[in-house]
């Protein structure tokens, strides 16, 4: 066998063995994906010894008409730390009984007076894709072409009481 | 806790090792679930580090395109770009709601809100690459087609924000901003080459690499891309002196384009060149028809160095150093006797300086100040005949430009946010110019918006509307004293979004623009740009989308629109009164093949002696985005079913209205490393 029809039988075998990788790689939703990072991002993050848990949960709390809410929602069942996790809805009034805080473009305008209400309570806050006008929170998750990455800010953290694995810090897209 | 280099490198393997067992995991999990997609649960079992390396479908980018932004805004993605085949920028735009394309074989056009008009180099929209200004200072030039800076496949996304920006941009931004964003350098993250071959010999080659640094990335790119061309025929030459109206040879096309940028921290450098040559078929500007050496040389350069301050918490100071070379050199062919060359030649050269303080301190407010400066150090154009040598024209001027601008953003109660912007200009050409602007926004309820939209823009005529002159048959007359036009427009727009990643919106506008800058016919027949008489403008539009769980997405639009001259009632030439978009994308094969399906109609649009025809084109794209890794491969036809449609000529042209291509074809492969 000639060294062409070798690398050829080589190239075809390889293409063989990558086919079936290609058909059954299925996209991800990016919801399902993002709700996976908040899960991540509070198995990865240590709230104080006297963080109070309400009824023994973890409650993460998001906007009712998010769209992420039903992927959040389909981890109830995944605990953290051994607590299961509550969704609410956030309002000024109760926002200090979090202990995640998921932000998107709807609470834009509801965000200056949750931040108010938020100074030092050890809640960790987590915006989607960088939108302007949720400055000031810890994680900000953003785009990269189609992969998802996130960046922390680690002043916002410590004002918050927060300590983030070193583990995130590392995967970070950017630690401020 | 700082980071340190060595973390960062094991990151960065693990991160491209990953790429495999990723493609595993994921496929293993599908296995255990049938065909059931991969939900949030089987993700949430994953590593963290393999969910940084998971490509998705982006479902609500469009839901998150700034529903508080005082515009109507319009976003495409990279995701979008490829699964759709654009291989210009003037794809990109075309493909958006109220936006039209206009093509002489020479340069791309772009039309809104019933405005395309003949003899303007997209001079009504400013263009921007990462936020910097890429019209150049003798046209004012918004280069969209082949002779665009940058790549397409270096597009991270394209916004549009229709309507009058001056408020914040200053000059141009008269019917909208175009912000091209590119990608970083950590989206390739290796070296990365992708290939591509059509229609009509057309070939490109592009060879990139990007990496993350410790405390940034880098983005080194450079493109080559030919197209030989097919010959073309027009029925206005058809005689024997003319090669029967045939022009042989003569839509060749060749660019070749450089991109660098970098961040450092705080810091970013970008860099970007592209130089084009592009035959020119239709013997514009009275040319004898049909001779090889009739061509255009476009060659822009633009360097831009920013830094970002965070004074504060809620406050941010971003300053930015540019620089520009615009280069363009025409040869155009006359029969002087003997047949000779005409050499047009522009050499534009500016740098500039932008400082804007953004702070959100005060509460309630979100409040951006600006200072921008530009020194326009060459604005020089020549003209000369090559042989035997004769100076026809042979203008240096300058020009600065200077801009400051406030804007606040301001919380009214629950429900309602008022925007309101101002900016100070003052040109050295026309003098001081105010642009305010003002946006009411009210949310009425958590899925509706409501916005009432006021403002105005105004564009300075640029060097060569002003002062070039170059006399006899096919040249043009110089006018001085030429104004800035000025445009006053009033917006309304709803948005409603249903259920989960739906959303429509519709809205309405009446644009008056005055002193519109055209170009007419003295009565010596010598082509002159003149201030008009007012310009109105009335439309609607009207846009749907929808993303679904399983990867298919909806995008289409429809508009209505009537541009007349105040006095006359006479309506405007090349304004169509109806467009309609449809783009739909949808994952085949469980996701291992992606379809796009563009739908565009333009309908009838006057010339300047008679009309065209309204079209519908289709154009198909079908892409595999996981042949392997790090492959991907796609196939494109373009202009599916065929059909015959044209674009109006300008007064330079012979020809009333432009033949554009027929079905052509396009197949493209890019390897990740």
């Amino acid at each position: 066998m000639n060294l062409f029809a070798r690398r050829f039988r080589r190239l075809v075998t390889g293409i063989a063995l990558l086919l079936p990788l290609g058909l059954t790689a299925q996209p991800v939703h990016e919801h399902d994906l993002k709700a996976a990072f908040v899960y991540n991002f509070a198995l990865f993050t240590d709230w104080p010894a006297d963080t109070i848990y309400e009824g023994g949960t973890l409650n993460i709390c998001i906007n009712p008409a998010s769209a992420l809410r039903p992927a959040l929602n389909a981890l109830r069942d995944k605990p953290i730390r051994g607590r299961r996790i509550a969704l609410r809805e956030p309002a000024p009034g109760t926002v200090r009984a979090c202990h995640v805080l998921f932000l998107e473009a709807t609470d834009r305008r509801a965000w200056p007076q949750m931040r108010e209400a938020l100074a030092g309570a050890t809640v960790l806050t987590v915006a989607d894709d960088q939108e302007p006008g949720l400055e000031g929170s810890i994680i900000m998750l953003g785009f990269e072409g189609n992969r998802i990455v996130f960046s922390i800010d680690t002043r916002a953290a410590g004002a918050a009481s927060l300590i983030l694995s070193s583990k995130l810090l590392r995967l970070a897209a950017e630690v401020r | 806790m700082p980071r340190h280099s060595d973390c960062r490198s094991a990151g960065a393997g693990a991160y491209r090792a990953a790429r495999w067992s990723l493609a595993l995991a994921t496929a293993g999990a599908v296995h255990g679930l049938g065909h059931a997609s991969t939900t949030a649960v089987d993700l949430a079992a994953l590593p963290i580090e393999q969910l940084l390396t998971i490509e998705v479908y982006s479902a609500s980018k469009f839901v998150q395109t700034l529903t508080d932004a005082p515009s109507a805004v319009s976003v495409v993605t990279a995701a979008e770009i490829k699964a759709f085949g654009w291989r210009t920028l003037a794809d990109i735009l075309g493909s958006m709601r109220g936006l039209y394309l206009g093509n002489d074989r020479n340069y791309s056009y772009l039309g809104a809100r019933g405005f395309l008009r003949p003899g303007d180099y997209n001079t009504r929209f400013l263009l921007l690459v990462d936020g910097n200004r890429t019209n150049d200072a003798v046209y004012d030039q918004a280069a969209i087609g082949t002779e665009f800076v940058l790549d397409v496949d270096l597009i991270e996304r394209v916004e549009y924000v229709p309507g009058p920006g001056s408020s914040i941009y200053g000059a141009n931004a008269l019917f909208g901003v175009v912000n091209v964003i590119t990608k970083s350098g950590r989206a390739l993250n290796g070296p990365q080459v992708a290939l591509e071959a059509g229609s009509h010999g057309t070939g490109r080659l592009r060879a990139s690499y990007g990496v993350q640094t410790d405390d940034g990335a880098i983005l080194v790119s450079a493109t080559s891309y030919r197209k030989r061309g097919r010959n073309l025929y027009f029925p206005e030459f058809d005689s024997p002196g003319d090669n029967h109206g045939l022009a042989q040879r003569l839509d060749h096309d060749r660019a070749e384009s450089l991109f660098v940028k970098g961040t450092h921290g705080p810091f970013s450098l970008s860099l970007a060149h592209s130089a084009r040559k592009k035959g020119i078929p239709t013997a514009s500007f009275s040319q004898v028809f049909n001779d090889p050496r009739s061509h255009t040389d476009d060659v822009l350069s633009l360097v831009d160095f920013g830094h970002r301050y965070s004074l504060a918490v809620d406050r941010e100071l971003s300053t930015r150093v540019y620089w520009g070379a615009y280069d363009y050199d025409g040869d155009y062919v006359y029969d002087f006797p003997p047949v000779g060359i005409n050499r047009d030649v522009a050499r534009a050269r500016w740098w500039g300086a932008e400082a804007r303080l953004t702070s959100t301190r005060l509460s309630g407010h979100k409040l951006v100040f600006g200072a921008e400066y530009q020194h326009d150090y060459r604005r020089d154009q020549f003209n000369y005949d090559v042989g035997p040598h004769a100076v026809l024209l042979d203008d240096r001027r300058s020009g600065r430009r200077m801009g400051v601008y406030a804007q606040d953003e301001i919380v009214l109660g629950d429900s309602v946010l008022l925007n309101a912007g101002l900016r100070y200009d003052r040109n050295s050409s026309t003098g001081g110019t105010f642009s305010p602007r003002l946006g009411l926004i009210y949310k009425a309820r958590e899925a509706s918006t409501l916005k009432a939209l006021y403002g105005t823009a105004f564009r300075a005529p640029n060097a060569y509307e002003l002062f070039y002159e170059i006399p006899g048959a096919g040249g043009q007359r110089s006018n001085p004293a030429l104004q800035a036009e000025r445009v006053r427009s009033v917006e309304l727009i709803a948005e409603q979004r249903l259920a989960r990643d739906a959303r429509l919106s519709a809205s309405v506008f009446h644009n008056t623009v005055s002193g519109l800058i055209s170009q007419t016919l003295d009565p010596a027949q010598i082509l002159i740009f003149q201030n008009m008489e007012r310009v109105v403008a009335r439309g609607a539009e009207l846009e749907f989308e929808k993303a679904w769980r399983g990867g298919m997405r909806l995008r289409t639009s429809v508009t209505l629109q009537r541009a007349h001259h105040a006095h006359t009632g006479e309506e405007l030439v090349n304004s169509p009164r109806r467009l309609a978009k449809f783009n739909f994308t949808t994952p085949l094969l469980e996701g291992s093949l992606r379809a796009g399906l563009d739908l565009r109609h333009v309908s009838q649009r006057r010339t300047l002696a008679a009309s065209t025809h309204g079209y519908w084109i289709a154009n198909l794209t079908l892409s595999a985005v996981r042949l392997g890794p790090g492959l991907e491969a796609s196939a494109s036809i373009y202009n599916l079913f065929n059909r015959r449609y044209a674009d109006p000529g300008g007064e330079e042209h012979a020809q009333d209205a432009i033949r554009q291509d027929g079905r052509s074809l396009r197949a493209r492969l890019s390897y990740t490393f």
